[in-house]
């Protein structure tokens, strides 16, 4: 009956006047976005893809369809197995050792002792630095003849000559990993810190109280509580680590021999150096397929059963009547003896409470102290190595013991027209013109991530849960961080020649965009859905359009969010270094990671002062930034995945 | 100030009709109060004369003039919300002016009527203020002062007294009966709380799934309520209800419980439902705690034994196992009975209501 009452009243769909449909507009504000990403990467994506499926002749440009056999092809090749137990391996370990350390830096750091604030900020400096200027730090601290661990070895009298450490093979390898672990533990940090900052502090309380000591409620109540963050770790951090592409580049090269090939290095290798683009593509899209499947792997993993919330039905229609007569409860007085008496264990402690409160404090200060050298004494070491004289680096046998510093190796990088009688190498005149280009480059891409991201982060996390076509786009977004970067590079060439924008800082700043916007969408999306959405519905009924609610209200609110996701643009812009090296071929667009790159592949011993100069200036940027707004990252984490 | 018609407004989510065919007038300067459980659709209506939701069937009008598809800017409405909604990163002050700038109403004005508001909400010291410099109290001041400061042509509440605490709920909701009558501003205040929606309204409309239940002044809603729902959501404590079998003897209704019978008068139901007495019925009998006096001889008797007594102060609730049913009952607290004493109850016909219970409508 009302049935067919309200189908009578339903208004023919109403066009609003002089406003935008309420429905339409927040896909209107994905549109840039989705734009963007889409065809932007869209395009290069499906061409890899179409290179994948073809041999390529580059000597007649002949393309032959070849199906699938790219990929069955190299299934059974060897070189590609191991290629395959490498990038596992190294992707276990650096996903473990990354988390591990990542969650024990975060719980140190969760506790309050002086000085702890400053040492949430030194925690972030190895993720700030470019992956290129990490790699150039510790390959120089591992180099054979002259780095400073032989120099620390020879100052103890331990060695007699120098270990050329990546010589060897498995050495090596495991070296990058703890480079790579080094680089990347302080996002895990950042991640579990802001998680343990939103655990409602009654629930370890709670625990106490039952009787659970600090290691039990680790387990029982931490762990738990952090699931959806770890999840959102592990998948992180699993991608950086198949992907990961810069410190091979820098320090193996994927040698020796191939000890550190890894499917990353073998797809650049294919593709680049030995131009069988289309084997090079499917070995790359290989990785997207682990991916996936590592993600629903996590998934199955952390959430083993989709929680469904049971809803209580209120009492209907039929239930009303029977629910109001309050029936005399017959349990009564006997409750009582019902429960069994039980005698209260106390644990007796083996140390009395004062000796564990110092202890607590030592204890603290020595994982303080730790953390403090692991992540500060690498950067201070490059800034030292700076303002060497570039004959103290290549000493034999080497030492620690400095002759001295000099300003003269920044001298050479910031004024090489004014060096006279300096041995400034050209690598060296490049450097003040890519600090500008990089800094050119990362601002636009942080400005046009922070207006584009923030819309469309903001539609999707008021209309994702309602919409499918939202929902698809969004999922279609996230999608684009499990390719692998490496096989677009390609067709980004191609595609930026034929619009003639080859070498130009602004065919960088399209192709970064495209590749950084899902990513501040998400963050920011995740930092929107914190705020209460009667917020920008107070602004609505106080006058402003649905657009002015998000400028004038929810824009200056969510503040600490918009600045995370513009630290994460600019850190991401400004530490890129493979789509730079492509794209660009002169020193016109080159950014400072090129530069740096540049200084290794002509490297002549006067250069190496020089060469870590521009390594401080490139790190310099983005430590400051992550120094300064430490608390606004912490902050600014806070995301919707948190609440699952 | 306007008039509200809400014309079988409806709202759906999906295939849940959150709001069902809601048919309600509200006059020029009328405190209506939409009461019901949570979930009964009740803020969802509340935001559909906001413009924040777009009603799926329905019509809205202000004074006449449809406003169903108009922005919430468009319309001249003010609102109050639950969580109050602050901005965060605005003054006192320009909380309460955001809503005047946006209007780009003249600077003067604007600081005349922030100043009224401040002196009439005592807000005057916290003018520079940030909201999270705010007691819970002053926050919601401030959120009062933000609707009103605009002079809207209606008033939206959303619960805006919920997250304080007793008291100071009981001393707000005074204020803001005080302010709306002064102002003359057609109100709408959404509450869960029954006693709330009674103090504050002119009429009261209960909600349940999304359906109007019943709209009457206060009074009338507590007094005749039309079905059981509103029986026993209005009044604290909630009305007492025992299952019994009517039937219609001469000239007299036998009320016929487990153990035992009560007489009720032929006008302890309406007319028109005398009819369906000819033959035995099931329904329910409900009286309230305060309608059920201990130890007192009335139109109708129960008796059974005391198995809790809680005292709040001007009277005491004594618990009664009647037959098995749990019954609340009132007395002078110096004549309280113990725990474990046989009593007997008294209350009046006129205050006994009786439900069928098939269709839970008041016979």
């Amino acid at each position: 009956m009302s049935e067919e009452l309200a189908v009578e009243t339903e208004r023919p769909s109403p066009k609003a006047r002089g406003a935008v449909s309420p429905l339409r507009l927040p896909f209107l504000l994905t549109l840039p976005t989705l734009v963007v990403v889409f065809v932007i990467f869209g395009i290069p994506l499906i061409y890899a893809l179409a290179l994948s499926l073809h041999r390529i002749n580059m000597l007649t440009q002949q393309w032959m369809f070849v199906g699938l056999a790219n990929y069955t092809d190299i299934l059974p090749d060897p070189a590609f197995l191991a290629a395959f137990g490498r990038t596992a391996y190294f992707a276990l370990v650096t996903v473990l050792g990354g988390l591990v350390l990542g969650m024990a830096m975060a719980l140190v750091l969760n506790l309050s002792f002086p000085g702890r604030n400053v040492l949430r900020s030194i925690v972030l400096v190895p993720w700030a630095m470019a992956p290129v200027a990490v790699g150039v730090l510790w390959s120089w601290m591992f180099n054979g003849e002259y780095g400073t661990l032989n120099a620390i070895l020879f100052d103890l009298g331990l060695i007699e000559k120098p270990i050329h450490w990546l010589g060897n093979g498995t050495v090596a390898f495991n070296l990058v990993a703890l480079v790579h672990i080094w680089n990347q533990a302080p996002l895990a940090t950042l991640l579990i810190l802001a998680g343990l900052q939103s655990m409602p502090e009654n629930l370890h309380r709670a625990a106490r109280i039952d009787g659970a000591g600090a290691i039990r409620r680790f387990f029982s109540i931490t762990l738990p509580w952090l699931r959806p963050m770890l999840l959102l770790i592990m998948i992180l951090t699993t991608i950086n680590s198949i992907m990961a592409f810069d410190l091979f580049w820098i320090m193996t090269k994927g040698g020796p021999g191939s000890a550190t090939t890894v499917f990353s290095w073998m797809g650049y290798a294919y593709a680049y150096q030995f131009f069988k683009f289309g084997e090079g593509a499917a070995i790359l899209f290989m990785l997207t397929i682990i991916c996936l499947i590592l993600a629903w792997f996590y998934m199955r993993l952390f959430f083993p059963t989709v929680m469904r919330k049971d809803v209580v039905q209120p009492a209907g229609a039929t239930g009303l009547a029977s629910t109001l007569v309050n029936r005399v409860s017959a349990a009564g007085a006997d409750v009582r003896t019902r429960f069994e008496h039980i005698v209260p264990k106390v644990h007796r402690r083996f140390l009395s409470g004062r000796t564990r409160r110092v202890l607590g404090w030592v204890g603290i200060g020595v994982a303080a102290l730790l953390i403090f050298f692991w992540s500060f004494a690498p950067f201070v070491w490059l800034v030292l190595m700076s303002l060497s004289p570039p004959a103290d680096l290549v000493r034999s046998p080497p030492t620690m013991v400095p002759n001295g510093l000099t300003l003269e190796n920044y001298r050479f990088v910031l004024f090489p027209g004014g060096v006279e009688d300096g041995q400034s190498s050209i690598q060296a005149t490049r450097v003040p013109f890519a600090i500008w280009n990089s800094l050119i480059v990362a601002i636009s891409v942080t400005a046009i991530n922070l207006v584009l991201g923030a819309l469309a982060g903001y539609a999707y996390a008021r209309h994702a849960a309602h919409s499918r076509l939202m929902n698809g786009t969004l999922w279609g977004l996230m999608m684009t961080r499990m390719t692998p970067s490496l096989a677009l590079i390609l067709p980004f060439f191609m595609m930026f020649k034929a619009f003639g924008i080859l070498d130009t800082r602004t065919a960088l700043v399209i192709a970064y965009c495209s590749l950084i916007l899902p990513l501040s969408t998400w963050m920011m999306k995740g930092y929107f859905e914190g705020l209460p959405p009667n917020l920008e519905r107070a602004a609505l009924v106080d006058g402003c359009t649905r657009l002015q609610a998000i400028w004038k209200v929810i824009a200056p609110v969510a503040r600490p969010g918009i600045v995370a996701a513009g630290i994460f643009c600019f850190l991401v812009s400004w530490n890129e270094f493979i789509f730079a090296l492509i794209l660009t071929g002169t020193p016109k667009a080159q950014t400072i990671p090129v530069v740096i790159a540049g200084f290794l592949v002509q490297l002549r011993f006067y250069d190496y002062g020089p060469m870590f100069a521009a390594s401080v200036l490139a790190v310099i940027p983005p430590v400051v930034i992550a120094l300064a707004f430490q608390r606004y990252l912490v902050r600014g984490m806070l995301s919707g995945s948190l609440k699952g | 100030m306007a008039s509200v018609t809400l014309e079988r407004l409806t709202k759906k989510f999906g295939e849940v009709r959150a709001v069902d065919g809601l048919d309600i007038r509200i006059e020029d300067g009328e405190l209506l109060t939409l009461l019901g459980p949570s979930g009964c659709g009740k803020s969802t209506a509340l935001a559909c004369v906001a413009g924040l939701e777009q009603p799926s069937g329905g019509q809205i009008t202000f004074d006449g003039e449809n406003v169903t598809d108009l922005e919430p800017h468009q319309r001249n409405v003010a609102m109050v919300f639950q969580d109050y909604a602050l901005y965060p990163h605005m003054s006192v002050q320009d909380n309460m002016a955001f809503g005047l700038r946006q209007q780009r109403i003249d600077r003067a004005t604007i600081a005349r009527q922030v100043a009224t508001a401040a002196e009439m909400l005592d807000l005057g010291p916290l003018l520079e203020r940030r909201p999270a410099e705010l007691s819970g109290g002053q926050r919601q001041r401030v959120a009062v002062g933000r609707a009103v400061v605009r002079n809207p042509a209606v008033l939206l509440m959303d619960e805006p007294l919920s997250n304080l605490d007793a008291a100071l709920r009981v001393k707000t909701r005074t204020e803001i009966k005080r302010l709306q009558r002064d102002l003359a501003t057609t109100a709408i205040f959404v509450t869960h709380d029954q006693e709330e929606a009674m103090v504050l309204a002119d009429r009261v409309a209960v909600m349940r799934d999304g359906r109007l239940q019943q709209i009457g002044p206060p009074m009338e809603v507590f007094r005749r309520p039309d079905n059981l729902f509103v029986a026993s959501f209005i009044g604290s404590p909630a009305m007492n209800f025992l299952a019994v079998r009517l039937q219609r003897d001469n000239g007299a209704i036998k009320a016929e419980l487990d153990d035992q019978t009560l007489d009720l008068p032929l006008t302890a139901v309406g007319e028109a439902s005398l009819s369906k007495l000819d033959d035995p019925l099931d329904a329910l009998f409900g009286i309230r705690p305060t309608d059920l006096l201990v130890a007192t001889e009335r139109d109708v008797t129960l008796v059974g034994e005391v198995f809790l007594v809680e005292p709040v102060g001007p009277v005491t609730y004594v618990d009664v196992d009647v037959g098995g049913v749990a019954l609340k009952a009132v007395v002078d607290p110096d004549a309280a009975p113990t725990i474990g004493e046989k009593i007997s109850l008294g209350c009046a016909a006129a205050r006994v209501h009786l439900f069928d219970r098939e269709s839970e409508v008041r016979l």
